[in-house]
């Protein structure tokens, strides 16, 4: 296996699912990291994708953000925190540009962290999300330091948006060795 | 991303990493940090000296809150990079940080050493999450890097890696 970052598996989104789930993931790499470029297609103005670790909804997933949203809380960075919680919960999707909601081809981009994946600790994963938008006052940054209180390998992870992601949205899990 | 090296915590309250002879053909380094120290605390800042360096030239800014808050901070005249926070002794068990920091043209002797971190950790709703800037104010190519503070945990890793830009294509 070379040494550093490659992709394991990558999904495009066909404008049919909302769902995206990564089974079977291979347990000889140190670390994991998912990219995505998303955009829901409800209807509104940003919403959030509800993703999960080896399909468990046991209260053991939490998280502490700091976020920035122009559309929703004005021109403040703000924090939030959330504990005991059945699923990750803060990723933001760029959602369809009607009522008011984010410019047409304006994808989100996401990047998460999941270091030392196959072992039996709880699992610390780091995010960063991004939801641009290219023409209003609309969009939002988040980073957060999540936790997945499980000393279980994640063998597999999932992705679920309130409606169908728009056909063009990829998701790419990368295995990073070393 | 290519594999430079790595440094795995074998006993509790050892030092960081130390990686010398680092190469100095990629465009940037990487460094990934999955970290926790022995003191008695929730966090501790992590601190690394380029080079041996212990001269008062690195400053930095950073943005960090704690779920309830969120504060701003800078530092300036340190004899040492202030990497980002790892998660404390007083964490819940098993808790480790995620750091990762980019160090931009590392080994170019016409630029000041500029870096980005992002990282935190989480204790059940309770952690903490930075972002930071920081400046090593030395045109001279980083050869070394040295992380001495906090005291760490058996199991924390650090991991080097270099960041390419040659192009595939020249997109003309």
């Amino acid at each position: 296996m070379p040494k550093g970052m490659q992709a394991i598996y990558t999904q495009v989104a066909s404008g049919s699912a909302s769902n995206i789930v990564f089974n079977n993931i291979p347990q000889n790499y140190t670390d994991l990291e998912v990219v995505m470029s998303t955009r829901d297609g409800i209807t509104g103005t940003g919403s959030y994708i509800l993703w999960g670790i080896n399909s468990s909804s046991a209260a053991i997933y939490s998280g502490t953000n700091i976020y920035q949203s122009i559309m929703d809380y004005g021109t403040s960075v703000l924090g939030s925190r959330d504990s005991n919680m059945t699923y990750f919960g803060f990723a933001r999707l760029a959602c369809n540009s009607s009522s008011g909601g984010f410019t047409a081809n304006t994808f989100s981009t996401t990047k998460i962290y999941f270091p030392n994946y196959s072992d039996t600790n709880f699992k610390a994963i780091n995010l960063h999300v991004s939801a641009p938008n290219g023409t209003t006052a609309s969009y939002s940054t988040n980073f957060l330091a999540n936790l997945y209180r499980s000393n279980a390998p994640i063998t597999s992870m999932n992705f679920s948006a309130p409606a169908n992601y728009v056909a063009g949205s990829t998701f790419t899990l990368y295995g990073i060795s070393r | 991303m290519h594999f430079i090296a790595t440094h795995t915590v074998t006993s509790d309250g050892a030092v960081g990493a130390n990686f010398t002879s680092i190469p100095q053909t990629f465009s940037h380094l990487q460094l990934r940090i999955v970290g926790r120290s022995t003191l008695a605390s929730s966090a501790d800042n992590m601190y690394c000296r380029f080079n041996g360096d212990s001269n008062a030239i690195y400053t930095g800014n950073s943005v960090y809150g704690d779920g309830s808050s969120v504060a701003q901070g800078n530092y300036m005249g340190y004899d040492a990079w202030e990497i980002g926070l790892v998660a404390g002794g007083n964490s819940i068990t098993n808790v480790f940080s995620a750091v990762i920091s980019d160090i931009l043209d590392y080994s170019n002797t016409s630029k000041n050493k500029t870096i980005q971190t992002v990282g935190g950790y989480d204790n059940n709703g309770n952690g903490q999450i930075v972002l930071k800037s920081g400046l090593y104010s030395s045109t001279n190519a980083i050869t070394s890097m040295n992380v001495s503070y906090p005291p760490f945990k058996t199991g924390t890793r650090f991991d080097l890696y270099g960041i390419t830009s040659n192009p595939i294509a020249t997109g003309a």
